[in-house]
């Protein structure tokens, strides 16, 4: 296959705690995905193709849709995670769950499979629409494909003035996912890259998690998830280690939110999906 | 009290009512997660306020079944009338509308004698001057550990959601915000949700934001959008927002709905804010903020 544009550099980096913040980021998500996936029709004996697995989460979520009759494989450019992928898939008792290495686009498939779906992972690729293009052709005839994807434009409408961390921190990922080439509003072009690929037009919602209260677990993912971006905001020049200080950050945003009393809220993200004609 | 100096910007009448009817169609998936969330369950007794034409109550009075018990209160006696009709349609038995503010319910008719087991509204806080001080006279009417369920508008993110390269979309936004701002509505009643649950003495409630958007040839948000203005367009010319044919409301869903298809952008609804909680079981900590 013809790749033209360049893959983004995969923004948050790959390291044991980049894990760690994969797993929690699916503690606040994962209500997003399940739904969707049910609205999906993802349903019992089906067989689905994670694209972009990452720590797994998604793909356990779809071997509990499609239970012990269907099967799941899972995709990643980055084997090393799949180890854990492949660990929790166990630990699940999940026996129907494979985990590949290779990039969707090229790697060996079987091809026919019920379900394509992803999260996250149009988002980091240098043109989504080719890739959907090539993902297509893995889908049986009335299969099913599914993403789910970041929205990051509305946040201008957060900043606040009694927010200065938050706001801090919402300029901070910006720049740092611009300028490592992520497509920060994939979510609002799912519609264009569905129908540039020649899928039917996808069904669309938006959504975003939300907290406020203390023990939300949202502010300790906030703070994962500048630790896995901090080595790049600093070589970037956007924030130093030292300024961040992600090891307070959790305990700061949460006296923020609770002294402001504005909640916080998470990058939206945009689910799409669409079935094949027959 | 009254709902100081808030007018109603869509209006009430025929049109109107057909509007929350569609309304509902786009937003009851929503509404009926937060109140299942909540703990809305069968055999309770739920107030709801700011009924308009029933969508909710009605989707309540399901919920809570034949042994539970639904009230639903809205200042408008009118609308009341569809909100009933419908009930009585679905053989709904188990739901009342009263006409009342529910800033000021009085014990008349005995149908708020006896506490409620959950509050819930739709898009109604936005027009009461002080959700907190709403939610703290509504808490009086809960038994020990009531639940509410809240679901609100965002406005304040609404102007952010327009995409570039649709100028009609960012033209209607501009529009709509301009008016609830106008008519003296809260813009920020979704955001504002933590902050009077935790007056009112609720524990810190779940959160969600949603919005409903859409991009297809066939898709009911661009009738829905066409609806909103057709109740608004009175209060537009009123305010000097914008006139008659400058909203051009007959041929809007077509206009939008051809924006979408060249544009490739989805089209937003208005985003909204879900947010549920308990009353926490400590009297001494309600009322504190």
């Amino acid at each position: 296959m013809s790749r033209q544009k360049r893959d983004a550099e995969y923004t948050m980096g790959r390291t044991e705690s980049e894990t760690e913040r994969l797993i929690q980021q699916s503690q606040l998500y994962d209500d997003i995905t399940r739904r969707f996936l049910f609205r999906c029709g993802i349903e019992n004996g089906m067989n689905a193709l994670d694209i972009g697995s990452g720590a797994g989460d998604v793909a356990l979520a779809l071997a509990d849709a499609v239970g012990p009759e269907g099967s799941v494989t899972g995709v990643d450019v980055n084997g090393e995670i799949l180890e854990t992928a492949r660990q929790r898939a166990e630990q699940a008792g999940h026996q129907n769950v494979q985990f590949i290495a290779g990039d969707a686009r090229t790697v060996d498939l079987p091809g026919g499979y019920d379900a394509l779906v992803g999260r996250l992972v149009l988002m980091y690729m240098g043109d989504p629409t080719e890739a959907l293009r090539q993902l297509k052709r893995l889908l049986r005839p009335n299969g099913t494909a599914a993403f789910q994807e970041i929205d990051f434009l509305p946040y201008s409408a957060f900043l606040h003035p009694s927010t200065p961390l938050t706001n801090n921190l919402i300029e901070w990922a910006r720049s740092a996912f611009e300028r490592s080439g992520a497509r920060l509003e994939m979510g609002r072009e799912l519609y264009q890259t569905f129908v540039g690929a020649g899928l039917p037009e996808p069904v669309m919602h938006f959504e975003a998690p939300m907290g406020g209260p203390a023990e939300w677990p949202g502010y300790d993912y906030i703070a994962s998830s500048f630790r896995s971006l901090s080595p790049l905001m600093d070589s970037y020049g956007i924030v130093s280690p030292e300024e961040l200080d992600v090891d307070t950050l959790a305990e700061r945003l949460r006296a923020e939110v609770e002294i402001s009393k504005r909640p916080f809220v998470l990058p939206p993200h945009v689910t799409a999906h669409a079935r094949l004609d027959g | 009290m009254g709902r100081r100096g808030i007018d109603y910007a869509l209006g009430r009448g025929a049109h109107e009512t057909s509007r929350l009817i569609q309304q509902s169609r786009i937003y009851n998936g929503s509404t009926r997660r937060m109140l299942q969330e909540a703990g809305v369950s069968e055999g309770m007794r739920v107030l709801e306020i700011g009924s308009g034409a029933g969508d909710v109550a009605l989707m309540l009075a399901e919920m809570v079944g034949p042994e539970g018990q639904v009230v639903g209160v809205d200042l408008d006696a009118a609308v009341l009338e569809t909100a009933r009709a419908r009930a009585q349609e679905s053989g709904l038995q188990n739901v009342e509308f009263i006409a009342e503010n529910a800033l000021a319910l009085t014990a008349k008719r005995g149908a708020f004698d006896t506490p409620f087991d959950a509050v819930a509204g739709r898009f109604v806080l936005m027009y009461t001057p002080d959700p907190a001080e709403t939610l703290t006279r509504l808490a009086a009417h809960l038994k020990p550990g009531g639940i509410a369920a809240f679901q609100e508008p965002e406005y304040t993110l609404y102007k952010a959601l327009s995409s570039e390269g649709a100028p009609l979309m960012r033209q209607l936004i501009e529009w709509i915000v301009s008016a609830f701002e106008r008519s003296g509505a809260r813009l920020d009643a979704g955001l504002a949700l933590p902050r009077a649950f935790e007056a009112a003495g609720f524990s810190p409630p779940s959160l969600r934001l949603e919005a409903p958007i859409g991009a297809a040839k066939e898709w009911a948000g661009y009738q829905y959008m066409a609806a909103i203005f057709q109740s608004l367009l009175p209060r537009l010319e009123r305010y000097g927002v914008a006139s008659a044919r400058e909203v051009d409301a007959e041929t809007l869903a077509e206009r939008v709905r051809a924006e979408v298809l060249s544009s490739k952008r989805p089209f937003f609804l208005p985003p909204h804010i879900m947010a549920h909680a308990a009353l926490k079981n400590d009297p001494n900590e309600q009322g504190v903020t």
